[in-house]
């Protein structure tokens, strides 16, 4: 096992670089989160760290030494590429028994150790079938066998769960989880979804447009995103564009907004305001008539759309023609058209620099 | 491809003639193997006719109305004899055939590697070169390098006559293996390498068993082309070499109307055609021994 470090990896293939000026360090024994956009150079950094590319500029260390002279064979790399790549014209015992075979193991000593990794994917009953008998999930799961059967120091896996379907994939990420805790392999894992990310990381980074944007513990990033374009990507949250009005007051589309944090000072300042879903709460109807005295951020809205999901409701309510999204427990049902306020805790309010500008 | 396609209208045809197919397509099939077939028909009559002349549907004397009473033997009687040379031909021709392919394959396999692979200074040159045999004509490649093999020594030897049937034979196996190449997806290679197989081993255990059917196509088209060849085997043979084309030139070349002995030569010299055709079948159909089960493929949804 071993720690993994980037420093200043720069990518082009024709045109600009499709990654620059990357940092990455995954502790020995972690599992690290890759979460971006489709096209944000996801693989190409995986496949640079597998020696599978070489970068431009910059170095890849596996425990403090460099690695960019040692071609992929030696680097001790275990990968499950975004499709599955069985070798079609062998068994899943074959394939799962592929990396033993290079190392020189008699396939007799091999056996053991392929029908261990098969039974941690669940698939003994499988080890005489040809990858075209298999469902696009049993094949990815043998990849992830066979990228484990050696037992290398650094794991990295692009997207390996894509062709699954929610319960398949649930079962999946638990199983990469044990596998990874039992091997303590280090282990990079690439992926578009959030849940994924940070059910399954240490440690996750957003990736925007070739490096990282923020890097921390998933519920950091969820709960303090440092820029626009990081909460954007992860979603889930109310953008409101608007101006620092004096500290802990911002004006925004739907009027005034008081918020706790103060952290950019100067007055005038272009900023956006991110308000999760969940924390945009439903008050029921409005007490008094519109215009009189309100509460702090507190404001009237329409219902406009109301989307049930496991666990939540979703509404798209509309502030002075302004739309924003918010999630409450299913515990009361608001109704398409209704008048409705909704509240803000001013400690909910996060304040990033800059204007939200969608693209 | 020819043979890829000639591979599956032998199938398709058996799957027709079992009746799987639509019935518009059995029809087409039916039409295309008749247009494929009815020039053989005459040939077959005629190889066993002595005297066939035009107007007449039928010959009107057959070969065994006048067995034995020539002075030698004719027809299949002749082809058949130690005289006609036949199994000399026959042996040259496979022969051959069978080194212009090993030879296409061995230089093919790893030149449509790079051309497939890799963007390379010149490489619009190099595959304009692989065009130039099918735009020059044979008779001018066959003239230069005639002279070039008369000073080499190559000129009437066997390597001379597998070199030149290189010059047309290389580039069709070189086409057919780059669209392999392209169709295989450098993945396979990748997750080798990352499993730690070296080059060697990717080559051994990946990437040559993936593209053997891709060889095996190429290989026989190379087969085709070496058996087919007349020009260049008459020149580089300086008479000394027979093979079925230039054996069966030669018969032409005495003239007169299609003698039985000429039909029964033409209808052999489409032998290893005919039957690498069916070879081809045979090989495609074994190499797919593993078939998926046949409710598709989720036969369970496991764990
Ligand atoms: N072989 C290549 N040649 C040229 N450009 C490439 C090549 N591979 C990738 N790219 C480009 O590099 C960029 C990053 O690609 P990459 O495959 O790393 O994205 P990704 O983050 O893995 O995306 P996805 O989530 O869709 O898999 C993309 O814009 C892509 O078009
Ligand atoms: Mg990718």
């Amino acid at each position: 096992m071993s720690s993994i470090t980037l420093t200043g990896i720069t990518k082009s293939y024709d045109g600009p670089p499709v990654v620059r000026d990357l940092n990455l360090h995954v502790e020995t024994g972690t599992v690290f989160g890759l979460l971006g956009p489709s096209g944000c150079g996801k693989t190409t950094t995986l496949k640079m760290i597998a020696g599978l590319l070489e970068p431009d500029a910059g170095d890849i260390r596996f425990d403090g030494a460099s690695v960019r002279t040692v071609p992929p064979e030696r680097r001790r790399i275990g990968m499950v590429f975004q499709q599955p790549l069985l070798f079609p014209h062998m068994n899943v015992e074959q394939n799962v028994g592929f990396g033993l075979r290079m190392q020189g193991v008699r396939p007799g000593d091999a056996l053991p150790r392929v029908r261990e990794c098969l039974a941690m994917v669940q698939l003994e009953r499988f080890a005489r079938r040809y990858p075209h008998q298999l469902s696009g999930g049993q094949q990815q799961r043998v990849a992830l066998a066979r990228a484990v059967v050696t037992d290398p120091v650094v794991l990295l896996l692009d997207e390996p769960l894509s062709n699954l379907d929610t319960g398949l994939r649930e079962q999946m990420r638990r199983l990469i989880r044990q596998v990874q805790e039992r091997l303590g392999i280090t282990t990079i894992f690439v992926t578009h979804d959030q849940d994924e990310a940070s059910e399954l990381s240490d440690c996750m980074a957003v990736m925007l447009d070739g490096s990282l944007a923020q890097t921390g513990r998933p519920i950091e990033l969820f709960m303090r995103p440092e820029t626009v374009a990081v909460a954007r990507f992860l979603g889930s949250t109310n953008l409101l564009s608007g101006r620092l009005r004096a500290p802990g007051l911002l004006e925004t589309l739907i009027g005034p907004l008081a918020t706790s944090c103060t952290d950019p000072a100067e007055p005038g300042r272009p900023v956006t305001a991110s308000i999760r879903w969940e924390h945009l709460t439903i008050a029921g109807k409005p007490a008094e008539p519109a215009g009189s005295g309100r509460a702090t951020n507190s404001f009237r809205a329409v219902i406009r759309d109301v989307v049930f999901g496991p666990g939540r409701i979703r509404y798209t309510v509309e502030v002075d023609g302004v739309p924003l999204v918010a999630a409450t427990p299913i515990e009361h049902e608001y109704r398409r058209g209704e008048t409705i306020e909704v509240r803000i805790a001013p400690q909910r309010v996060r304040v990033l620099p800059g204007e939200d500008r969608p693209d | 491809m020819g043979t890829i396609e000639g591979t599956r209208l032998v199938r398709t045809w058996r799957n027709a003639a079992l009746g799987r197919a639509h019935p518009a397509a059995r029809i087409f099939v039916v039409v295309m193997f008749v247009a494929f077939a009815a020039p053989f028909v005459p040939l077959v009559v005629a190889s066993f006719s002595f005297r066939w002349h035009w107007p007449d549907l039928a010959p009107t004397q057959w070969l065994w109305d006048v067995r034995g009473t020539t002075p030698f033997p004719v027809g299949w009687d002749y082809l058949f004899s130690p005289a006609s040379q036949l199994g000399a031909a026959f042996a040259n021709t496979v022969a051959i055939g069978v080194v212009v392919a090993i030879v296409a394959l061995i230089v093919g396999v790893p030149a449509a590697h790079v051309l497939a692979r890799y963007d390379f200074r010149g490489k619009g040159l190099a595959e304009f070169f692989l065009l130039l045999p099918i735009i020059v004509p044979q008779i001018s490649i066959g003239i230069g390098m005639l002279l070039l093999f008369m000073r080499l020594g190559l000129f009437r030897t066997y390597p001379g006559i597998v070199l030149a049937h290189l010059v047309p034979a290389l580039p069709y196996a070189v086409r057919i293996l780059t669209a392999v190449f392209q169709n295989l997806d450098p993945g396979y290679e990748e997750a080798a390498r990352t499993l730690g197989a070296n080059r060697l081993a990717r080559l051994r255990h990946v990437t040559l068993p993936l593209i053997a059917r891709g060889m095996a196509t190429a290989g026989l088209f190379a087969f085709l082309i070496s058996s087919n060849i007349f020009l260049l085997t008459f020149l580089m043979s300086g008479g000394r070499i027979a093979t079925l084309p230039t054996m069966l030139f030669s018969h032409i070349e005495s003239g007169g109307p299609l003698d039985a002995t000429t039909a029964g030569l033409v209808l052999i010299v489409s032998l290893p055609g005919l039957f690498f055709l069916l070879i081809a079948d045979r090989a495609s159909e074994l190499s797919l021994t593993v078939k998926p089960p046949p409710d598709g493929r989720r036969m369970e949804s496991s764990p």
